[in-house]
């Protein structure tokens, strides 16, 4: 069955990046990348990857597009998904597309979606590392009028639509629907794979289709912030080491729950 | 061509996307793993090393060094000492890379040799069936093989029968076979050549030499060694120039590259460390003299960092490479020493502490500046070619 997969990956600040160089800017109320430590893409967004690799190897005939919304793309990290053995890539680069908030980048992918055409099924990481809003795929359904279903952990394509294995906190619930579907993707669905050289070698001769704000017909309208972000800033938090010392191990244990329970930890 | 719109130098993207994908499996599966490990380990439990050793062979990068005909990925030297950079960046890494996960291969020399041989030595070794040593040094010296080889090799009938001691030979104890470089011809300085013995032959023994670095060498006894004809491994009286000209001067290469990884990976503690810890009431990274350390460091790992991949791109062009690989070899293993002392230096008391690599990679440093090579020996042939380019090798 012929089968057209788009995967929305996000370029996010690296989460390995260590605590001593996270730098923001309190005034644009943005991350300032740290030097020398390059984005990557959103763990989940790999995920997602994987799951459409896995769907693809399952199925004879996928193509598996993966698409992403942003400006500062660095290349070498946004080919990751094609050195993995995805097939296409495509970019909407713009400055007016850079920081955007849900709303907008939902808008934007889902406009960009409607200009690729072909699409059966739309897998996205669960949440990307650096807000965690989880938000967008949810706008990209709501505006497309698509199903969505949310933390995939398992996840086939039959003839009759996808069926998806949803994680709860404490199993899974069996969730189908028509395509073409949204479906988000969780880490429980397995660790993505790794690029091969071959891979590699084939991604960087790939050029991704890159399209900006206007040929994707977005407007200035559409893009503006529907959510205000009032104030950005590091948390600073303050250590602090208290001993408990009780008549014996078994006293201590009992004065050290009550001490969390003050603290309404327990 | 000449205006700078034309001119960028960068990595080609597909080593600059092979680089990004060694360090993300360096740091996230072995470095996890090593840290459930002994301080001092040199070698993974089975069951760790074959879960690992599919998804390196699925990536398509075991034995990047190897030709693909042979099984490897076939990878130039330059592409070889970028990732060998990244591959080494654990506590283990100076000299086991990976805990050769990645896959390593024979001797590079052998597949010089005949079908035979390439079948029963090289093949399984790139498999990981067998694992190969080279043993040049001898009790009577190092720098200077061509006088210092003392061990005979003598026709017998189709055999030939060895008899001699090498010293300090890495890997043998834990391999099976190896290449020896005996004398052939005992009125000529170059009458040496190349056998492959294995280790459970009669007349082989071995012994354990305990030295500053876990990775143990060990001595070799040859006691009327028999080696049949077809284990001499290019032609009889011709084991110089695979010596010297083949397997010395290409191995310099990632030899340095190994060096300046290890360099990197002790710079980027110290630098992480250094913003963290305060003392009179500030981080230690304000202090002009912390800087100054750090600065040193990263001067001399960008420096070394060009001299390796100007010897490496020599050798890929087919050019003369040999002075550059010693001014790469002399020069990484000096500051490699340099950075990792620094490093403890900032690290304070920890930075002794068994605690943390810098301790194992200070003594490893050690060796880098006498293996391979002494410095001394690689000036000699940095000034022979100062004094006279293009001169013949020594
Ligand atoms: C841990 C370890 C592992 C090794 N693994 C191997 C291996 O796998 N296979 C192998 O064949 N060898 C191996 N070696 C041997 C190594 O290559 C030799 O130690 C090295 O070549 C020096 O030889 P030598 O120790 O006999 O020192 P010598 O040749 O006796 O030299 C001693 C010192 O004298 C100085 N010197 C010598 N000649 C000159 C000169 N002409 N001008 C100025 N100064 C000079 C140098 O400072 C040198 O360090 C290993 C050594 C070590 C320590």
């Amino acid at each position: 069955m012929a089968l057209n997969i788009i995967v929305c990956a996000k370029q996010v600040v690296d989460p390995e990046t260590p605590a001593s160089a996270f730098r923001i800017d309190p005034d644009t109320k943005q991350v300032v990348p740290a030097q020398g430590i390059p984005p990557v893409v959103n763990g989940f967004d790999e995920n997602a990857v994987e799951a459409a690799l896995q769907i693809k190897e399952a199925s004879s005939d996928a193509t598996i597009t993966v698409l992403s919304v942003g400006s500062g793309f660095v290349m070498d990290v946004m080919k990751k998904p094609l050195s993995m053995g995805a097939d296409q890539l495509i970019l909407v680069d713009d400055p007016a597309v850079g920081n955007l908030d849900a709303f907008g980048t939902a808008t934007a992918l889902a406009e960009a979606i409607r200009k690729i055409g072909e699409y059966d099924l739309i897998l996205c990481g669960r949440q990307a590392s650096d807000w965690d809003n989880a938000m967008v795929p949810l706008g990209i359904a709501e505006i497309l009028g698509l199903p969505c279903i949310t933390i995939a952990q398992k996840i086939e394509v039959s003839d009759d639509g996808v069926t998806v294995h949803k994680a709860l906190s404490d199993g899974y619930e069996v969730v189908k629907a028509e395509l073409p579907a949204v479906v988000t993707i969780t880490n429980e669905l397995g660790e993505p794979r790794y690029p091969t050289l071959r891979g590699i070698m084939t991604a960087s001769r790939k050029t991704p289709t890159v399209w900006d704000a206007s040929e994707v017909g977005l407007s200035h309208d559409q893009l503006s912030h529907k959510l205000d972000l009032t104030e950005l800033y590091i948390p600073v938090s303050d250590t602090e080491c208290e001993f408990i010392e009780g008549e014996d191990d078994a006293d201590s244990g009992r004065l050290l729950a009550l001490k969390l329970r003050e603290a309404r930890l327990i | 061509m000449m205006n700078v719109e034309d001119q960028r130098y960068e990595l080609p993207q597909e080593i600059r996307m092979t680089r990004n994908v060694v360090r993300d499996y360096i740091s996230s599966e072995i470095v996890p793993r090593e840290q459930e490990m002994e301080h001092d380990s040199i070698f993974m439990d089975d069951d760790m090393f074959n879960s690992l050793t599919p998804v390196t062979k699925e990536m398509g990068l075991w034995c990047m060094g190897v030709p693909e005909e042979h099984g490897g990925a076939g990878l130039s030297i330059f592409a070889q000492a970028v990732l060998e950079e990244e591959m080494v960046q654990h506590a283990a890494g100076l000299y086991r890379p990976a805990y050769g996960t990645m896959g390593s291969g024979p001797p590079e020399i052998l597949w010089e040799g005949s079908d035979y041989q390439k079948e029963t030595y090289g093949i399984p070794t790139v498999n990981g069936e067998r694992h190969g040593w080279f043993a040049i040094t001898e009790p009577s010296g190092g720098s200077d093989p061509a006088r210092a080889i003392q061990t005979r090799a003598v026709r017998d009938g189709d055999d030939w029968i060895i008899n001699g001691s090498k010293i300090f030979i890495s890997g043998a104890p834990w391999g099976d076979w190896g290449i020896v470089f005996a004398r052939t011809d005992p009125d000529s300085r170059r009458g040496i050549t190349a056998f492959i013995v294995e280790n459970d032959w009669d007349g082989f023994d071995l012994e354990p030499i305990p030295v500053i670095r876990a990775y143990y060498p060990a001595q070799l006894f040859f006691d009327n060694l028999r080696v049949p004809s077809r284990n001499v491994l290019g032609e009889v009286d011709n084991g110089w120039d695979l010596l010297a000209n083949k397997l010395l001067a290409r191995a310099r290469i990632p030899y340095s590259a190994a060096n300046l990884g290890v360099a990197v990976a002790a710079h980027k503690m110290a630098v992480e460390y250094s913003k963290t810890r305060e003392t009179f009431g500030a981080p230690i990274a304000t202090r002009q003299a912390v800087q100054w350390m750090m600065v040193d460091s990263e001067v001399e790992i960008r420096a070394c960092r060009w001299l390796i991949w100007e010897a490496a791109w020599q050798y890929d062009a087919g050019e003369d490479f040999r002075q550059a690989a010693s001014i790469a070899k002399v020069f990484s293993a000096d500051i490699l020493g340099k950075v990792v002392d620094r490093a403890i230096q900032i690290h304070g008391g920890y930075g002794v502490t068994k605690a943390l690599p810098l301790e194992r990679w200070y003594r490893e440093a050690r060796v880098r500046r006498i293996g391979e090579g002494p410095t001394e020996i690689q000036k000699m042939v940095i000034a022979r070619e100062i004094l006279n380019p293009g001169g013949p090798p020594g």
